[in-house]
């Protein structure tokens, strides 16, 4: 029973999307409904089976690995499923409004982000490295047209920008994949375990090190990411929040996965966490200084997520229980919170009609429940308690000062500055009253729906909760840890 | 070698001196009208030669069939492309200037 | 001898063709240069006895690619007016000279690597060939396509819907107007070649679709062929642009993904694992429906429009 709920998170948003390419008004609902909020269902019959029973292998088609594919779920996988669901719903929710069924744009948008939920299930969900690189390939084609979507001359430019570079990301990955095949005679990623350990060469290494650069240039890190901030910023509101919180992850999970589950402990490739950490804390301080110059609101936010993705590779060389909290706080934080921001920013530019810093003023008469939304995941960002965001970054200070990392401290407490930097210059922005004896009231704004407003509150609440409801969220985290990632 | 090897080998490599002698055409005559006319001519005759070279090489009545049905389809494509290039190219040329 | 002769010239050739490409002197020429490369590259794979991978190389990637490459350089340069520039960065040596070192890097690498490289790898393809008789084909890149590996193909069916439904989406953005057809009356040569070569394309992509259970094949490679048919009645006029996507192509644009998803949803029912073939009428099942969507998303891929009909 259990395997069917994997089979259930692919396949019900897949052929959602089918549905939704069918031209009738109730298709598209019908697939939209199957495909989306069937999603938490499954997910709490499959956070009951994780913790009954831990992780487990599916193998599709009956055929065992080497020669089939397998599926994996373990905590972590559960983790990011969660954040499919959860944040791809509630933007889901968000863009139901901009993108009605029956309009020609809901016919074009329904069946890619139906396609780009299947993408992402699948690809945390997959043990089998060529089955995760049809995966890249899907999630990137869905989501680019999805930037496009806005329209712009700028996002049609930024999204061709972004598949040129996702797809030379894809060719150096799959050449990676092809030279560990040849090594280690399979494809999948735990079984490639023992053999990389047996037969350890320059093959392997190379292979590791041509999936890496993939692997960074598709998640943005440092210095691969400059296809990024225009991408995130020119999206429409809803698909900037799922870029950012879930598909540059996607990336990082990969790099997660293949250098604490695949490559064994004693290759000469883990000397490569140590060149993540470092892009990791370039990436925190300059994707950081970067953002405090940004004169747009959605080009701070997506420079925020340059400098936060930092804090996701700047964790590997610690290997302790309490960085593996750390890191999988700040995958789920991180979401929840960039989330928010962005779709109160969305909502923001529909109610002002410009994102530029310098048109925004008396925001909190203007649009009250999105700015307190963008302060609250600003809140998350900066990682102020008690927010989701403030215990990661404390439990990787934790998790620094036990390994005696002086240098990575410096730079978490310098990245952390760096954020409440551009934080409050939103705010200042925001709070700002041009004129003081104008008359104070929301003329000059375009409504915005209840609902709008109310979905960007509730992400950030949620990133707020996180750090409040820590304790059981924690307990199946470390449940997960990685082998040798044990107790300090 | 036996007669079937010498004659298979014979006929592929003068379909390959049409081959050459056409692409030479291409690249040395003055004008679109006479390259289209070497390159159809010699092409054609290539690809029968080499066709049955590779009939007489593989000995079966079958592969000679396809091959035959290959040569008329390479004759169709070239001959349709070739009308319609010099159409194009008569098209644009001025009327003085025309052979 | 010979063997090697040619192994040599084919790879020269492939190189020569590249370098060529790149340092085409206009567009149109560069994109001449690729298509030559794709076909070149296609003889490669048979070199290498992988015949299904050069049926796919010279349909796909040398014949289709290339008449969308030509139908976009025709597009830019009558519907906008200007012919197609090779861009600034291809010009720029800070760009080409550090990236020509790091792939010329990048080779070496790989040669140096493929040295150390067991000659004959233990690898699942082993597996693979021993298990082929389950499968009840024996091609075995069908077996692997849709019976061990079954889940990748029906994730890259996936793929090909979301670049249709991508290219749509930056079509009705960018507008690329409909198909230039021909400037003149036809001539009559054209509808002869037509009668010929569009049924022929259908029987070979059947033939190849049937074929591709014990020989050289399937559905990519079939479906590549009928969309070459496609494609020529598309430049001649036969079929025009519509506004619409019709039901009718909005079911076959789905339903290799629809019909290779239930079939393998099918077995869960049954207590079999997701994607256990129930036999070899499943794969051509399958296989039908595939090459249906793959011919539709190419040929509307290729036009550039929301749907076809026929001309009037």
């Amino acid at each position: 029973m259990p395997s069917e709920l994997l089979i259930g998170l692919i396949f019900l948003p897949l052929l959602g999307a089918c549905l939704t390419v069918l031209p009738w008004r109730w298709s598209t609902r019908l697939g939209v409904f199957a495909g989306l909020v069937s999603l938490p269902v499954l997910l709490v019959a499959l956070t009951l089976a994780v913790i009954r029973e831990g992780a487990w292998y599916y193998s599709l088609g009956g055929w065992t690995a080497p020669l089939g594919i397998r599926l994996f779920v373990d905590p972590l996988a559960l983790l990011m499923l969660w954040m499919v669901a959860i944040i791809g719903g509630v933007a889901a929710a968000h863009a139901w409004h901009d993108f009605r069924p029956g309009t020609p744009e809901g016919a074009r948008f329904w069946p890619l982000w139906l396609l780009l939920t299947a993408a992402m299930n699948a690809l945390f969900l997959s043990a089998d490295l060529f089955n995760l690189y049809v995966c890249l390939e899907l999630v990137t084609l869905a989501a680019i047209p999805l930037i496009a979507m806005a329209g712009t001359a700028t996002s049609i430019r930024a999204a061709m920008r972004y598949l040129l570079l996702a797809l030379l990301a894809s060719l150096v990955y799959l050449l990676g994949v092809a030279l560990l095949y040849n090594a280690t005679g399979t494809l999948d990623l735990y079984l490639m375990t023992q053999t990389l350990a047996a037969s350890d060469g320059p093959a392997t290494s190379l292979a590791f090190a041509l999936i890496a650069v993939g692997l960074l240039l598709k998640g943005a890190v440092f210095p691969l990411h400059v296809w990024l901030p225009n991408a995130h910023a020119s999206a429409p509101g809803p698909v900037s929040a799922v870029l950012s919180a879930l598909v540059v992850k996607t990336a990082v999970y990969l790099v997660y996965r293949l250098w604490l589950w695949t490559l064994p402990a004693e290759d000469p490739m883990q000397g490569a966490v140590e060149l993540f950490a470092v892009l990791g804390a370039a990436a925190l301080i300059y994707g950081g200084i970067l953002a405090l110059l940004q004169e747009r609101l959605k080009l701070v936010i997506a420079y925020s997520t340059v400098a936060q993705l930092g804090y996701l590779l700047l964790v590997l060389p610690l290997a302790s229980v309490t960085a593996w909290q750390a890191a999988s706080y700040q995958l789920l934080s991180h979401g929840l919170a960039k989330a928010a921001m962005f779709l109160a920013a969305a909502n923001i530019l529909h109610a002002v009609g410009s994102d530029r810093l310098a048109d925004l003023e008396r925001l909190d008469q203007r649009t009250p429940l999105s700015l307190f939304a963008l302060a609250l995941g600003g809140v998350s960002i900066m990682g102020l308690p008690p927010s989701g965001g403030f215990l990661a970054k404390w439990l990787l200070l934790e998790a620094a000062w036990q390994e005696g990392r002086w240098l990575l401290l410096f730079v978490l407490v310098l990245g952390s500055l760096l954020a409440a930097g551009y934080v409050f210059r939103i705010l200042a922005a925001a709070l700002r009253r041009a004129d003081p004896t104008e008359a104070e009231d929301a003329e000059g704004t375009s409504p915005i729906g209840r609902r709008q407003a109310g979905y960007a509150l509730l992400l950030a609440l949620l990133a707020l909760l996180a750090g409040f409801g820590a304790a059981p969220i924690l307990e199946v985290i470390d449940a997960g840890a990685p082998a040798g990632w044990s107790a300090p | 070698m036996n007669l079937q090897e010498v004659v298979a080998t014979a006929l592929l490599l003068s379909g390959c001196f049409f081959y050459i002698a056409g692409t030479v055409g291409l690249l040395r005559f003055p004008d679109v009208f006479s390259r289209l006319h070497a390159l159809t001519k010699a092409d054609n005759l290539g690809l029968l030669l080499i066709c049955g070279g590779l009939a007489v090489q593989q000995g079966s009545p079958r592969i000679a069939g396809l091959l035959l049905v290959i040569w008329l389809l390479g004759l169709l494509a070239a001959t349709v492309s070739c009308h319609l290039i010099a159409r194009r190219a008569l098209q644009m040329t001025d009327p003085e200037q025309r052979p | 001898m010979i063997a090697l002769t040619i192994d040599a010239i084919i790879a020269i050739g492939i190189v020569w063709l590249a370098l060529q490409t790149v340092r085409g002197a206009n567009v149109f020429s560069a994109i001449i240069m690729f298509i030559v490369f794709g076909l070149i590259m296609s003889l490669a794979w048979a070199r290498l006895h992988a015949p299904d991978l050069a049926l796919a190389e010279a349909a796909i990637g040398a014949g289709i690619t290339g008449a969308l490459l030509l139908v976009t350089w025709r597009r830019v340069h009558v519907l906008e007016g200007r012919t197609p520039q090779v861009g600034m960065a291809a010009r720029s040596l800070w760009l080409t000279l550090p990236t020509a070192l790091a792939a010329a890097l990048l080779i070496a690498s790989l040669g140096w690597v493929a040295l150390t490289l067991p000659a004959e790898p233990a690898t699942a393809g082993e597996l693979a060939w021993q298990r082929l008789p389950e499968m009840g084909v024996s091609n075995p890149v069908t077996g692997v396509l849709l019976g061990f590996r079954a889940y990748d193909t029906l994730l890259e069916m996936a793929v090909l819907l979301a670049a249709w439904l991508g290219a749509r989406v930056v079509a009705s953005e960018l507008r690329p107007g409909a198909l230039p057809g021909p400037a003149h009356e036809e001539v009559p040569l054209v509808g002869a070649l037509l009668s010929l070569v569009v049924p022929i394309s259908l029987l070979v992509a059947v033939y190849l679709l049937q074929a591709g259970g014990s020989a050289p094949g399937g559905a990519f490679q079939g479906g590549a062929v009928l969309a070459a048919g496609g494609v020529l009645l598309c430049l001649t006029g036969r079929l025009e642009s519509a506004d619409q996507t019709s039901l009718i192509e909005r079911i076959v644009l789905i339903l290799g993904l629809a019909v290779f998803s239930s079939v393998g949803l099918m077995m869960l029912p049954l207590g079999e694992p997701m994607l256990a073939m129930p036999g070899v009428w499943a794969i051509y099942l399958i296989e039908t429906a595939l090459l249906l969507s793959i011919a539709l998303t190419l040929v509307l891929l290729f036009a550039a429009a929301p749907g076809l009909r026929r001309s009037s």
